[in-house]
């Protein structure tokens, strides 16, 4: 009895180490994972070539200059130029950042939506119904044709892109985080929870919810791809970032009409595009090994 | 059987409802008033008041709303503000060629994913199946836009084949249509495939994990009956299911390879109208088209019943 | 002699290649089955029961399994013959049910198609002479109104009934040996004893082999005519199931009846149990792989391996001191392991 205290600090220490190596074992069986790592490591080198790449270059984005008009690639301009002379490497950079910029809001804001959406849904019943139809609702419409209206409409600015595609996707990351609360909501240890007189705050977000994440990873890796593609599309059809902005979309938009002579128009923003999409959907793969252990990997014996 | 096309009918109900409030939103819960905002700034107050007469604008929404909602279910959508056609008459126009293609583009995805996703399954493991997936992974991460222009730039330029861009009517004969065609379909089809492709191996592998597969082995029967009796028909559910949900994806993106190889089709036609700012057109497009997609999932549900007879006997 | 056994395994082994390394899930098993003769195979999951089964009937994957030894079937060696030859074995002369019912049917097609699709895949039959013989197998099955259980699709059958299509499609081509792997785990007891009944009478009007495979001891007295008792790969007893029931030879066979519950046995006792858990295949003991669990275990127990040794007419015996152990002479070195 006496040592209740000192037992009391030696579980907290127990627990603690041992929260320290589950993380560690995590760590280590993700760097194992050699797609997740590709997939990681291929979105980081993008992402950091879309920082730094800009400053070792001497030219703007938005720079004119008439006598170089359509020049090949050279010392000069890395990546060639385009009809109005301006430096295509500079400009595929800023346009990267836009997608990636574009990528990573859509993502988060439709996973914060999607997560609220799914959790309460999969929580309320009556909730679900509702919501549910309006998430099969909007899954009817084609991203790119909705979004075109939307800026038809409201105007093309940035803003307005990201949110048309995060109402589009919203509901991609909401049923997946349903899916997977439903499953956990029928488990016997929240109803153990309920008992012990928990609320409903807490049971969906610190109970639930933590289920969900890494599905949610996943789903939000895919949605982060498809925004980028999707706002490729729209600055590609000219609905999309504003004309003298660079964007990797519209970039192509300029070099489809010199296809024939200036294939570096549509190379190299098209190059980054692939790269950027293929870093995602390496890392969404890997993820999903890593999270799902129930693939199990045949060995042969040859 | 009945009970449960009833069943499926019915549950479309709320998800049309759902699209025709979000394209009716799209154009009247604009910041400012429609009538300006589709005749732009420069218009005089009184073009402004007369449109807004012509539309019903001074009427309350709700009531707006039950009107358009009436109008469209008899099939009128309105008029094009460009030419003053009916807009599912321009919709039709510009569709035959954006379905073609899709159709055309599927054809080709599924021909070559069936196939490939099925033999990468039954080798799964070995370095065949590993070079497959690889091709799979980066096929759907190149946009079929893109696969539009490296095409292009790789057959019509270096190569010089093919018509570089362009359409002809089905009219002219079905092979100069055709091979118009090709080049889009082919861009088309690449992610399809590589996307059916992955689900398909996938559906494969877990229906090879069945035990009636090992029933199958065990009566005797022959490799081929095993693989297309007895797994791809079971895999082939999934499969359907991604081919519905898919629909739109392929729509979005026959839009945009249209517009890489200047096809007369629905991205034209949307390009164009967000160009003239003819609302109804773009909303009539968008409304079809989301009709479209609930269609085909209402088409495959009933296939999937009658390939499945749980789901048919069910209730 | 072997010519008359409908299959004879003789000393086969099956190593599967895993990603912890190369693991012999069956060691050096022999076994044969004569006609109208059900072979109980009796053993805890994981002793290699099944994989035996399924090396019989060379469903294993051959990708990662290696085989040694050789299974005799019709003068043929199983274990050489192509994939070609083997389909045409599989379903017409060696039939085989399983354990899952729920899932050992396709649920796509009707169970008379699939019965039909049997016998097809044997012959050419004209579908309507494939569905005479369907309907007269499962018929004999005791399945009430069979033209009507033809036409429904799996998951409108009970599990009973479910097991009995299963039968009728392993027996529509006339086998001569069927493997049944834990056929009546999934049932009800009165399911159980019906199918058991079932397959006795097949046995007989078949004039076929069975191999029957269980975990329980119970099945194995009431239908089985021979029996070889499994442990981690190797069978550890070989008897007439008269002779096993009357004098266990094997401590692990003992501790298998012991642990099994009578009409005599006191209810107020704790049930008998054998101390200890089955080691792990990939870590195999060097000696006796039952040593660490045997309350007569010694040091020769845990040095050298014991063989399969005749011990009485007909009986077999793999441990080194079931003469002792029989003659009550030796003593329990692991004291308490019954209590554990």
């Amino acid at each position: 009895m006496t040592d209740a205290p000192q037992f009391s600090t030696d579980l907290k220490v127990a627990k603690h180490r041992l929260k320290h190596e589950q993380r560690s074992l995590t760590i280590k069986r993700f760097l194992a994972n050699k797609l997740a790592v590709c997939g990681l490591g291929l979105t980081v080198v993008i992402c950091l070539i879309a920082l730094l790449g800009p400053l070792i270059s001497p030219h703007e984005p938005l720079d004119i200059n008439p006598i170089d008009r359509l020049k090949p690639p050279s010392l000069e301009h890395w990546m060639g130029t385009d009809n109005f002379g301006r430096d295509i490497y500079v400009r595929v950079m800023y346009g990267t950042r836009a997608s990636l910029l574009i990528g990573f809001s859509v993502a988060m804001l439709s996973s914060v939506i999607g997560v609220a959406i799914g959790l309460y849904s999969a929580y309320f019943k009556p909730l679900d119904h509702l919501l549910m139809r309006i998430t099969d609702g909007l899954m009817a419409f084609p991203a790119i044709l909705l979004a075109i209206s939307v800026i038809a409409v409201f105007g093309p600015t940035t803003q307005n892109v990201i949110l048309t595609l995060v109402v589009v996707y919203t509901p991609l990351i909401a049923r997946v985080v349903r899916s997977n609360a439903l499953v956990v909501k029928e488990q016997p240890y929240i109803e153990a929870l309920h008992a012990l007189g928990a609320s409903r705050t807490r049971i969906i977000w610190r109970h639930i919810f933590p289920n969900t994440v890494s599905s949610l990873i996943v789903q939000a890796s895919f949605v982060f791809a498809v925004s980028i593609i999707t706002e490729a599309m729209l600055s590609f059809l000219g609905v999309g970032i504003p004309a003298p902005h660079p964007s990797l979309g519209n970039i192509l938009y300029d070099g489809k009409n010199v296809i024939t002579s200036a294939w570096w128009m549509t190379v190299f923003p098209g190059a980054m595009i692939i790269g950027i999409v293929l870093g995602q959907n390496i890392l969404g793969d890997g993820l999903r090994d890593f999270l799902d252990p129930h693939t199990n990997k045949a060995v042969s014996k040859r | 059987m009945i009970s449960y096309i009833v069943k499926r009918l019915l549950s479309l109900i709320p998800v049309l409802g759902v699209v025709a409030v979000v394209v009716f939103a799209l154009v009247h819960l604009s910041p400012g008033d429609p009538a300006s905002v589709i005749l732009g700034p420069d218009a005089s107050a009184a073009d402004v008041d007369r449109l807004r007469e012509e539309l019903g604008l001074n009427r309350p929404v709700p009531q707006q709303f039950f009107l358009w909602l009436g109008n469209a279910l008899t099939g009128d959508l309105g008029n094009s503000l460009y030419n003053q056609t009916p807009v599912t008459e321009v919709f039709l126009d510009y569709f035959r060629p954006t379905l073609s293609l899709a159709i055309f583009a599927q054809i080709i995805g599924i021909a070559v994913a069936l196939p490939m996703g099925v033999f990468a399954a039954l080798n799964r493991g070995k370095t065949i199946d590993g070079a497959l997936m690889s091709f799979a992974l980066v096929g759907i991460s190149i946009p079929s836009f893109l696969m539009g222009l490296l095409l292009i730039l790789f057959f019509s330029v270096f190569l010089n084949w093919l018509p570089v861009a362009g359409y002809a009517p089905l009219s002219d004969g079905l092979l100069t249509h055709l091979e118009f065609l090709l080049l889009p379909a082919i861009s088309l089809g690449f992610i399809q495939a590589a996307l059916i492709t992955r689900i398909t191996r996938a559906a494969m592998l877990e229906v090879m994990n069945n035990a009636y597969v090992k029933t199958a082995r065990a009566k005797g029967l022959s490799r081929p009956v095993i693989v297309i009796k007895h797994t791809l028909r079971n895999a082939f559910i999934p499969i359907l299911e991604i081919i519905g949900q898919t629909f739109t994806t392929l729509i979005a993106g026959a839009v945009v390879v249209e517009f890489v190889f200047n096809i007369p089709g629905l991205g034209q036609l949307i390009v164009n109208s967000v160009e003239r700012r003819d609302f109804p057109v773009i909303q009539g497009t968008v409304l079809l088209v989301a009709f479209g997609y609930v269609l085909i999932n209402l088409f495959i549900d009933l296939i999937y019943g009658f390939v499945d007879p749980r789901v048919r006997l069910d209730q | 002699m072997s010519a008359s056994h409908v299959i004879d395994v003789r000393n086969l082994r099956t190593h599967f290649h895993t990603e912890k390394g190369r693991v012999t899930a069956v060691d050096d098993v022999s076994f044969h089955v004569d006609r109208n003769e059900i072979l109980g195979v009796v053993g805890e999951s994981g002793c290699g029961k099944s994989v035996t089964s399924e090396a019989i009937m060379q469903l294993l994957n051959p990708d990662i399994t290696d085989f040694e030894g050789e299974i005799v079937f019709g003068g043929e060696n199983l274990l050489t013959l192509g994939e070609d030859r083997l389909s045409r074995i599989r379903g017409k002369d060696i039939s085989m049910i399983f354990q899952d019912t729920t899932s050992s049917l396709n649920p796509l097609y009707t169970v008379g198609d699939q019965i039909i699709e049997a016998l097809q895949a044997h012959g050419r039959v004209s579908r309507k002479a494939a569905a005479e013989a369907a309907l007269k197998v499962v018929s004999a099955t005791g399945i009430p109104s069979p033209e009507k259980r033809l036409k429904e699709y799996p998951h409108e059958l009970s599990g009973g009934m479910r097991q009995r299509i299963m039968i009728a499609m392993a027996l529509v081509c006339e086998p001569r040996l069927l493997i049944a792997d834990e056929p009546t785990t999934a049932l009800d007891v009165t399911t159980q004893a019906q199918i058991l009944d079932l397959i006795t009478q097949m046995k007989r009007d078949f004039d076929m082999g069975v191999i029957f495979i269980t975990h329980d001891m119970g099945v194995v007295a009431e239908i089985c005519d021979r029996v070889a008792v499994m442990y981690l790969g190797q069978v550890i007893e070989d008897s007439t199931v008269e002779s096993l029931f009357e004098a266990p030879l094997h401590p692990y066979t003992k501790g298998l009846m012991q642990a099994m519950p009578t009409i005599e046995s006191d209810p107020q006792a704790d049930l008998y149990t054998i101390k200890g858990k089955v080691p792990s295949l990939s870590d195999v003991p060097k000696g006796c792989r039952f040593a660490a669990r045997c309350p007569f275990s010694t040091e020769k127990c845990v040095a050298q391996p014991p063989t399969l040794d005749v011990a009485t007419k007909g009986h077999k015996v793999r441990c080194w001191h079931w003469q002792a152990i029989a003659d009550g002479s030796a003593c329990k070195v692991n004291a308490g392991a019954e209590v554990g």
